[in-house]
């Protein structure tokens, strides 16, 4: 038997926005929107993500003049992994994505 | 509002500490590009985030607490029932200081007068498992080693709450006229608050969860 640990509904949108475009980085404006998850929901997943290794992040120069550099983000390969195991365990329990759950 | 989401913000990065301030300055950055109505929710949601951030490394999720954040529970679940009987028992004119002609002269003829004093009795030697479980809620935040007997601490939450229940019926037969069976503040602080920190006590022994918790076939 394998143990693992399911992620919430909101990690699992929130995995899946970033793998929709894996190469590509994100910002934390389009996650909220793509996820509909809050800023005080989205940073802590975020957070969780990158201490676990799962995600990178860097700060790009903004494309709007005299606008801050952003922070963006995208999957490690062994996020992408993660994600990938998620996805599967989330369609074995039945547990959509929007499923809302307490933790992540 | 501007001016009270850059109060947020800033409550937000005062929050993060040190090792975030990156993702401090993330949502201040990102703020800069949220739209003009969504300003002042992403600023609350900011320090949300940070409150959570910070709650983190206490609660994990599953009660294992920081040792100095169990230092404040044992003082408070443990401190006021340690005082109280100590006081109660020791102190002028504690129950320790009762001859027995005094009970027979002062308390024997009240109506529900030996009930009165039995349940001082049993009060003054169950309550010792105040000093009790401070000694342990201390040797926990000193040592790290919980309670580990799952005899004693089952004993330790048992005994009050089968005093307060066996008390409640009692007194309905054999108490004062007036008696009545209330959950008043003082069960809360003399019963619950100590049951609870020997439940935590007891949990703490438990061997930590794996970081994988969920079981798929």
């Amino acid at each position: 038997m394998q143990r693992i640990r399911r992620s919430s509904g909101q990690t699992l949108n929130l995995l899946r926005a970033l793998m929709d475009e894996p190469r590509k980085w994100h910002h934390g404006y389009e996650l909220s929107k793509a996820t509909d998850l809050l800023s005080g929901t989205l940073y802590p997943i975020l957070m969780r993500l990158s201490d676990r290794g799962f995600l990178e992040h860097k700060w790009l120069p903004s494309q709007e003049a005299g606008r801050p550099p952003r922070h963006v983000y995208r999957l490690t390969a062994k996020g992408a992994k993660h994600a990938v195991e998620q996805f599967e365990i989330s369609d074995e329990v039945g547990a959509g994505p929007k499923r809302s759950l307490s933790r992540a | 509002m501007s001016a009270l989401a850059s109060i947020c913000l800033q409550f937000a990065s005062w929050l993060l500490r040190k090792e975030h301030s990156e993702w401090a300055r993330a949502m201040h950055s990102e703020f800069q590009h949220v739209g003009e109505s969504e300003r002042l929710s992403w600023a609350f949601g900011c320090v949300v985030a940070a409150i959570k951030q910070r709650w983190a490394p206490m609660n994990t999720g599953d009660f294992r607490i920081s040792r100095w954040v169990m230092l404040v529970e044992i003082l408070g679940c443990f401190g006021p029932l340690t005082l109280g009987w100590s006081l109660f028992t020791f102190d002028q004119p504690g129950l320790i200081h009762h001859s027995l002609a005094d009970v027979e002269r002062w308390y024997l003829p009240l109506p529900g007068g030996a009930f009165i004093i039995s349940m001082m009795i049993a009060g003054a030697v169950v309550g010792v498992i105040g000093p009790i479980g401070l000694f342990l809620g201390l040797r926990y935040v000193v040592f790290g080693r919980a309670l580990e007997s799952k005899a004693l601490g089952a004993a330790l939450i048992g005994t009050p709450i089968l005093l307060t229940i066996v008390g409640w019926i009692a007194g309905m037969f054999f108490g004062p006229p007036d008696f009545r069976p209330q959950f008043d503040s003082i069960t809360f602080v003399f019963v619950c608050l100590p049951v609870a920190a020997f439940a935590h006590l007891m949990y703490l022994a438990r061997p930590a969860a794996p970081p994988q918790i969920l079981a798929v076939a």
